[in-house]
């Protein structure tokens, strides 16, 4: 077996009683982007400050290429870290900047300039080499943070929320241009955010993280199909997740989720089913087919609210029980609609255990059940 | 009228810095130029020989020799020291608190309590320190009767008193900076001697400023130690400007001379701190 870049064995972190981290395990493999995401508290950051040394690990061990880390203080770990808020060092230039680990790491004075310089070029902010963090934008000092990171040549990155602080335009293109840059520079990288957008556009692999634990983790569109359970669910959705009560109805070897809004044949469902039970069922929005030709359907639901995003119009109806919400193309919205009727054919349905929350599974409607 | 808003926004606090600071300075300026007896009156103009006697006077050079020693000598060390426990008692250690408290207790403690305290330990026949200093070998130091070690003696008594204070606003500007700034260097490759003289230094800098600046003009003004420990002896030994002005002015009640020493004390004053900020803000 190839030994992976990092790995996690029974990592676990505790404040007194309260555990921060349920003991975990992971693998990261070599020049792989990994995504850790989950909601503040979840202990994402500080699995992240453990790997980096500013935080001791409790219970397990952390292995870089095979080594333990916890022997090694963070100042010989050879590991790269970008902050949050940049944690420039402000009395210094961009190039003081980019030079002091470097000089630190014993480069002499030529090899340093040499790197500085080409980690400058690649990042487009030779002309900011002598300002200072203070005088130039956020978007650049987050540039300045990444080419201080990278001009050390380091074998792993770290990188906590390092986009959460720009404006969202320039947040865009410093998250594309941090996949390109992973891409080309082909270091293991370890992502933590709390947005799934940059979690599904940046990871290769990514792993769910709440209360401590891996929820799931691989790569972000089998995540997405396929969440582990309500929570990964709820937090993979926009602007949220549809939870219904529903009952599977079994007949002949296919089975009907029934729901407030409809019923879903579900054609293939897996053999380990229990037999008849109540289950939740989560549609995210874009994953609910909807008609307005309300004549035509058996039932239908009233509009209470629509929000035009641009490309896609939120409409927001009325069930006996709850509102659901549904996302669809702005020019397939008419004017006038007051009602809409749910077309379960073609629908994505997520099914979970009623009391546990794990995912039953997940189909895509057949026709009319 | 615009213009004149800000103008009448600033008159208060400027009529109250004419009436309490300005005003009494000039006055300062034109007693230095007279000959003033004991009552109010100014007395005969004398234009600037009150200076020029000063300025002949090698005792005025001495003393303020002395005064510049002392405050180049002592406020560099007590801040020195100060920072020292500073970053000691910015560690997360148990019982940090009690530390802080009984570091910052002389700063309260008044300065004829400690004044005794340290004329009660410095003394010659049997002090503590004497004492303690005997059980390794040492002394004993003819601490406040020999005229090379009493100035000395009281830099020890004021760094004492003062490091408390100056320990606090370290601990402040230790405990404001940023956390990940100190984390990256740590990342890049720091080492905490090299992360002390690479980061926290240099981004302690306006702590270390502000602290010269309130550190300085406090040690120039030194009068209290001396006026109850050695009245500036032995021989004049610990005489300094404040002390030699309030001889000048209510021993030998020379007012005019007593002015003039304390505009040139003044000016040094501010000379030094100019150059203090021009060298900070290089």
């Amino acid at each position: 077996m190839i030994e992976p870049a990092l790995r996690f064995a029974g990592v676990g972190k505790s404040y007194g009683s309260a555990r921060i981290l349920e003991d975990l395990d992971l693998e990261i493999a070599e020049g792989e982007f990994f995504v850790l995401l989950g909601p503040s508290g979840c202990g994402k950051t500080t699995l992240l400050r453990m790997t980096a040394g500013l935080q001791t690990i409790d219970r397990g061990e952390i292995f870089l290429r095979g080594a333990p880390l916890s022997p090694i203080p963070p100042e010989r770990r050879n590991i790269a870290m970008v902050f949050q808020d940049y944690a420039l060092y402000p009395h210094m230039t961009v190039y003081g900047n980019m030079a002091f680990g470097l000089r630190r790491h014993g480069h002499d004075r030529t090899e340093t300039d040499a790197r500085v310089r080409r980690t400058a070029a690649l990042l487009g902010i030779e002309p900011l080499l002598d300002r200072r963090p203070h005088q130039i934008s956020g978007g650049q000092q987050q540039r300045v943070a990444l080419g201080r990171a990278i001009a050390r040549d380091p074998v792993l990155y770290l990188m906590d929320e390092p986009l959460s602080n720009l404006d969202a335009q320039v947040r865009a293109s410093v998250r594309t241009e941090i996949k390109e840059l992973q891409r080309r520079l082909g270091v293991t990288t370890l992502y933590v955010t709390h947005d799934q957008v940059e979690a599904m556009t940046l990871g290769d692999r990514m792993a769910v993280l709440n209360d401590g634990a891996i929820q799931q983790a691989g790569r972000p569109i089998d995540i997405y199909r396929e969440p582990a359970n309500e929570f990964v669910a709820r937090f993979l959705a926009t602007p949220r997740l549809n939870l219904l009560e529903g009952t599977l109805e079994h007949s002949n070897g296919s089975i009907v989720v029934r729901t407030p809004v409809g019923a879903f044949a579900w054609t293939q469902p897996p053999r380990s089913l229990p037999a008849t039970a109540k289950v939740r069922v989560g549609m995210r929005p874009e994953e609910i087919k909807i008609s307005f030709d309300v004549a035509a359907a058996g039932a239908s639901l009233p509009i209470r609210l629509i929000e035009t995003l641009g490309s896609q119009v939120l409409v927001f109806a009325d069930f006996d029980g709850g509102e659901l919400t549904v996302s669809i193309p702005a020019d397939a919205m008419p004017h006038d609609a007051q009602r809409i009727a749910i077309v379960p054919s073609g629908s994505i349905v997520h099914v979970f255990d009623h009391a546990g929350g794990a995912a039953l599974g997940h189909f895509v409607a057949g026709g009319e059940g | 009228m615009t213009s004149a808003r800000p103008y009448l926004y600033l008159a208060p606090t400027l009529a109250v810095l004419a009436a309490f600071t300005y005003f009494p300075l000039a006055r300062l300026a034109e007693l230095s130029l007279h000959a003033p007896g004991i009552g109010t009156s100014l007395g005969p103009w004398i234009g600037f020989s009150a200076y020029s006697t000063l300025f002949a006077n090698p005792l005025f050079w001495r003393v303020a020799g002395q005064t510049l020693l002392y405050v180049f000598a002592s406020v560099p060390i007590a801040m020195a020291i100060a920072l020292a426990l500073a970053l000691l008692l910015d560690q997360p250690l148990r019982g940090v608190g009690v530390f802080r408290v009984l570091y910052y207790t002389p700063v309260v403690m008044p300065t004829v309590a400690v004044a005794a305290l340290a004329l009660w330990m410095f003394n010659a026949n049997g002090g503590i320190i004497d004492y303690l200093l005997h059980a390794i070998g040492i002394g004993p130091v003819p601490w406040l009767v020999d005229g090379a070690w009493a100035l000395p003696t009281l830099m020890i008594v004021a760094v004492w008193k003062n490091v408390g204070y100056y320990m606090i606003i370290y601990l402040a500007g230790l405990q404001s900076l940023p956390r990940a700034v100190l984390d990256a260097a740590r990342l890049d490759g720091a080492r905490p001697i090299a992360r002390f003289f690479t980061i926290t230094l240099p981004l302690l800098r306006p702590t270390t400023f502000f602290l010269a600046v309130v550190a300085l003009i406090g040690s120039f003004q030194v009068f209290d130690f001396v006026n109850l420990m050695t009245q500036g002896g032995p021989s004049n030994a610990t005489n300094v400007l404040v002390y030699f002005a309030y001889q000048n002015g209510f021993e030998y009640v020379q007012l005019g001379m007593a002015a003039a020493i304390s505009l040139v004390m003044f000016a040094m004053v501010l000379m030094i701190l100019g150059a203090l900020a021009w060298a900070f803000n290089r």
